[in-house]
């Protein structure tokens, strides 16, 4: 699914440089699930950013599903990350002016589906996230776990094969967190490849595997 | 000290990043600038002729005809009616009458120089109802006495030397020496009496038209005016003039002529303002005037509002270390007042460098109009502007909580902005689909088909020519191989025509009053291209002042008044000056295609009538080209400057003369323009506030939109469907409201466009592009960036 091979990343300010990812060589198989960890600032978030397509490598390659996708434009990011990859964010991102299903419709409508199926789609995650009877809320309504719950359902209900997770359970107490991390699993034993940054050793356990990140590198699988 | 502290400061920080306090400033003062001209210009016409003392008793009188069933206002009466009134109401205290005899004349000095004046003839009652500084002289004497006059002060000056006593003559009117015997103050702009050099005195007009002065039916000439008594109403007067026109024109003898006569009168400082088209126009641009400098103030707002969420921060800031609302607000306070004192400087600065083109529409200086009695209206809107943009924000800026602020206070007053926003784009459409209208009937009315075919047509007038000048001139130029023919007329279409009545023998009756056009020369319908629809019409050298041509309307005003059937040549009539007391026939010997009169400002829809001699009497020479260019009128010109040296000459296009009848319309459709885009470009900047200000509101939003797949296309559209449901609403409104402004601006002309709605649907989607197009630029970038920078910051 995911081979990267020598990616750089470095931040060039007047007079700074910051080298975000040092030459980072890694593959994710098709269904695997692998937690990356490291200290604050170590480039997960970038490492993570370069994998959903959010922003470019300095230099080094990246192939996502077989296609070289490392230097592509803005415009042919979203083609190729369209369809294909979900996001979990730590803070949710949930857009508040619109509501839960709303919310969780968001990417069905850049996709030309039509109204009928999209609305299909979104009944059935949100049963399956337990979120149904909260569609018309907004979510300044909501709590954390609910909050995530929706984020987790926009994120897979169009199917991805790829979902990345940034601190998923970073803002959620443990009982929530509990849920978000099994839900994941359970998604990622019907089939969709996850890889998930986290601080949390608990969480990594999840994990079919984990790397770890120290100043841009990978120090251990 | 604190104020002057905080004013210090808030210059010091106008260019600040972030606050847009430039875009403020320019949009203040562009609503500043074009506003108070207009509303200066409102206050100036508003205010003719009342700088005379005691104008509240003074009053201009009005003929009242009543002539087939109609009953009509003249502003002008015979010549003696003003004395008379004076004869016959105690209440009238002084009267006195005055009449337009020559306009940009030439005079001759003894000393051969010349000058040109504009020539009425007074009584030596003037300046007891219209009283001027005299700066030399006696206006009892010279005003009473036969070849004896006054000048203004400003012809005094460009005469030079001592002018009292000087002689002069007037080059069309040489058997008359005239003498200045006195000096006076020139009246001002805001007169109707602006511009008049010379009075002659009534008794010299007496040797030139022998009864013109002291008749009591028809020759109504004259604008005369009275002084009431303290205390008198116009009211009062109703015996007097009953008994007077009972006396000099008994109702018996109005019944046998068909008409009826007395008189009203109207308050001096109303007789300018009281014409519907001031009226309307007054109305108009006060309406202008009022959208400019609310969408300018609205403006502001929108910034200072859009703003809070930028300086939530600082203000909490502020609050957490003591500052509490009257320190807020003074800070808040001081910076309106610092941007109102540039806004005003600019405005000035503004103002100073479109000086001539603003008194090119207004017609009059820019100083004049800006410093009258009008001027303590712009001082108020100056205070208003200070109140809702210092007072206001500062009351919202102390409401927003501290704890808000540094958890980062969104600014959720969009209905506020959206409001602002949506009152200029009504003020756009309104502007716009004005200006749309006002440029059609410019167009219409300039390119109109007046009946008659100017095109290739020049006209050549030489001050004081005489019969025997014209046919040297016509003579020279007729050989010329541009010219492909030539006439000569006494009067022009385009302008005003005098009148007479028509009566046919064995009625005594008065038919009705016509326009007439009086004397023409050879091959003038050929020259002016005039169809001759019964008749042969005049035969070139055939003297014959007993024929008359017709206009077709007169054929249509028989048949209804004297029941005449529709084939009139050979019928005849009498026309009042031309038959004279001897009630001498006329012979109509052809009729003519209607022509248009006047200008459709002020159209005359008399019937119309013309005589012929047949030696060119006219005043104006009437040129056709085979084509007409500028060379053309300058050999014309060349031509008749060699055969008359000494005289002054003026050959124009009778396009241009056509054009210049719509000076006005062309000089408003400027000004909407003008506002129009000072609108639009307040519009804009309000606009560009507002979207970098939702861009910011919502760039979070946009970012989690292009994460889960959405393209720039997504991106923008989400901008122009909150924009286009704001803006098409309120463009309509504006449309709409333009539409009825429309209809009654149209009502001052009688030759007007249809209005369409299709021009006002054009307008509303050419403005909405425009919007759309400034929304698009203001969040492309946004729209192409990668979301991960704004995620960043979350």
């Amino acid at each position: 699914m995911i081979k990267v091979e020598n990616l750089c990343k470095s931040f060039r300010t007047e007079e700074v440089e910051t080298i975000a990812l040092n030459n980072v060589s890694f593959e994710v198989a098709d269904g695997e699930f692998v937690a990356i960890m490291g200290p604050s600032g170590c480039g997960k978030s970038t490492l993570l950013n370069i994998l959903g397509l959010l922003d470019n490598p300095t230099s080094g390659k990246y192939w996502l599903a077989g296609k070289e996708v490392g230097n592509l434009k803005e415009k042919d990011r979203t083609d190729v990350r369209k369809g294909q990859i979900g996001f979990v964010f730590q803070s949710f991102n949930l857009i508040d002016e619109l509501n839960v299903a709303e919310n969780v419709e968001l990417p069905l409508t850049y996709m030309d589906i039509k109204a009928s199926e999209r609305k299909q789609k979104v009944q059935e995650i949100m049963k399956r996230m337990a979120i149904s009877h909260r569609a018309g809320h907004f979510p300044h309504q909501l709590s954390g776990g609910q909050q995530q719950r929706v984020a987790i359902a926009r994120a897979v209900v169009f199917g991805p094969k790829l979902i990345l997770a940034d601190e998923p359970t970073g803002n959620l107490d443990s009982k929530n967190g509990e849920e978000v991390m099994k839900l994941l699993t359970e998604l990622n034993r019907e089939g969709t490849t996850i890889v998930m940054v986290t601080h949390n050793k608990h969480d990594a356990e999840f994990a079919h595997r984990t790397m770890n990140l120290f100043d841009g590198q990978i120090v251990h699988e | 000290m604190a104020f002057f502290k905080n004013l210090s400061k808030a210059f010091r920080n106008i260019p600040a990043k972030g606050q847009h306090n430039l875009v403020k400033i320019l949009c203040l003062s562009l609503g500043l600038a074009t506003s108070s001209v207009l509303i200066a210009e409102v206050f100036f016409e508003q205010s003719f002729d009342s700088f005379f003392p005691d104008f509240e008793r003074t009053y201009a009188i009005n003929e009242v005809i009543g002539q087939d069933g109609k009953i009509n206002d003249y502003p002008f009466t015979p010549g003696a009616v003003a004395p008379g009134l004076k004869q016959y109401a105690p209440q009238v205290e002084a009267a006195t009458r005055i009449t337009q005899t020559f306009n940009d004349q030439q005079c001759i000095l003894d000393d051969k120089k010349t000058f040109s004046a504009n020539i009425d003839i007074a009584d030596s009652c003037l300046f007891d109802v219209l009283p001027r500084k005299i700066i030399q002289g006696d206006p009892k004497e010279a005003l009473s006495r036969p070849y004896y006059c006054m000048i203004a002060a400003s012809l005094a000056k460009q005469i030079g030397g001592e002018v009292m006593g000087k002689h002069f003559v007037i080059a069309g009117l040489p058997g008359y020496d005239l003498v200045i015997k006195g000096v006076f103050e020139d009246f001002p702009r805001n007169s109707t009496l602006y511009g008049l050099d010379i009075f002659l005195s009534s008794r010299t007009y007496d040797l030139m038209q022998p009864g013109s002065t002291t008749n009591w039916v028809g020759n109504d000439r004259y604008s005369s005016y009275i002084r009431l008594t303290e205390g008198a109403r116009p009211e009062d007067l109703k015996n007097a003039v009953n008994r007077m026109v009972e006396d000099h024109f008994p109702a018996k003898l109005q019944k046998q002529y068909g008409v009826s006569q007395s008189y009203s009168f109207t308050a001096i400082s109303d007789v300018y303002k009281s014409n519907p088209q001031v009226k309307k126009m007054a109305w108009i641009l006060s309406l202008l005037a009022f959208v400019l400098l609310f969408s300018a103030l609205m403006n502001y707002l929108l910034i200072v509002v859009g703003n809070m969420v930028t300086r939530s921060r600082e203000m909490a800031i502020r609050k957490c270390y003591g500052a509490g609302r009257k320190t807020i607000g003074g800070i808040i306070f001081s910076e309106a007042l610092a941007h109102l004192i540039l806004s005003i400087l600019l405005a000035a600065i503004i103002l100073y460098c479109c000086k001539g083109t603003i008194e090119n529409m207004i017609s009059a200086p820019i100083s004049v109009i800006l410093f009258n009695k009008g001027s303590w209206i712009l001082l108020i809107l100056c205070v208003i502007v200070l109140v809702l943009g210092g007072i206001v924000p500062g009351i919202m800026y102390s409401s927003i909580p501290v704890a808000s602020s540094f958890r980062g206070f969104k600014e959720t007053r969009r209905r506020w902005k959206l409001a602002l926003l949506s009152v200029q784009f009504i003020a756009a459409g309104f502007l716009f689909s004005l200006l749309l209208v006002v440029s059609k009937q410019y167009d219409h009315m300039v390119n109109a088909n007046l009946g008659y075919d100017y095109s290739n047509l020049a006209v050549l007038t030489v001050d004081g020519a005489n019969m025997s000048d014209n046919e040297r001139c016509i003579n020279e130029l007729k050989h010329l191989p541009q010219v492909k023919d030539i006439s000569c007329s006494w009067e022009l279409p385009i302008h005003g025509q005098s009148g007479n009545n028509v009566r046919i023998p064995g009625d005594d009756r008065d038919l009705f009053n016509i326009a007439d056009l009086y004397y023409t020369y050879d091959d003038y319908f050929k020259v002016m291209g005039i169809e001759i629809i019964q008749g042969t019409g005049f035969t070139n050298g055939l003297d014959s002042l007993s024929e008359v041509m017709v206009s077709e309307s007169f054929v249509k005003k028989m048949e209804t008044v004297a029941k005449w059937g529709p084939d009139i040549v050979g019928k005849q009539v009498m026309i009042s000056e031309h038959s004279g007391l001897n009630n001498k026939r006329l012979t109509i010997c052809g009729v003519y295609k209607d022509i248009v009169l006047g200008s459709f400002n002020n159209l005359d829809e008399r019937p119309s009538v013309m005589f012929y001699y047949s030696h060119p009497a006219g005043s104006f020479i009437m040129i056709k080209f085979h084509n007409m260019d500028d060379k053309s009128i300058k050999l014309i010109y060349d031509k008749s400057k060699a055969l008359f040296p000494d005289k002054q000459l003026t050959v124009s296009s009778y396009s241009t003369l056509v054009m210049n009848e719509y000076a006005s319309q062309k000089s408003f459709r400027t000004g909407v323009l003008i506002a129009g885009c000072v609108i639009l470009i307040i519009s804009l900047f309000g606009l560009v506030g507002y979207v970098s200000d939702e861009v910011q509101r919502r760039r979070k939003e946009i970012a989690i939109r292009k994460v889960n797949g959405a393209v720039e296309r997504d991106i923008f559209s989400l901008f122009f469907k909150s924009m286009i449901q704001i803006a098409v609403p309120s463009l309509l409104v504006g449309v709409i409201a333009a539409w009825v402004v429309s209809e009654k601006w149209l009502m001052l002309f009688s030759s007007k466009i249809t209005l369409n709605p299709l021009y006002f649907f054009a307008v509303l989607l050419v403005l909405l592009l425009v919007i759309l197009g400034a929304v698009a630029i203001n969040c492309s970038r946004i729209a192409t960036s990668n979301p991960v920078d704004y995620l960043k910051d979350e």
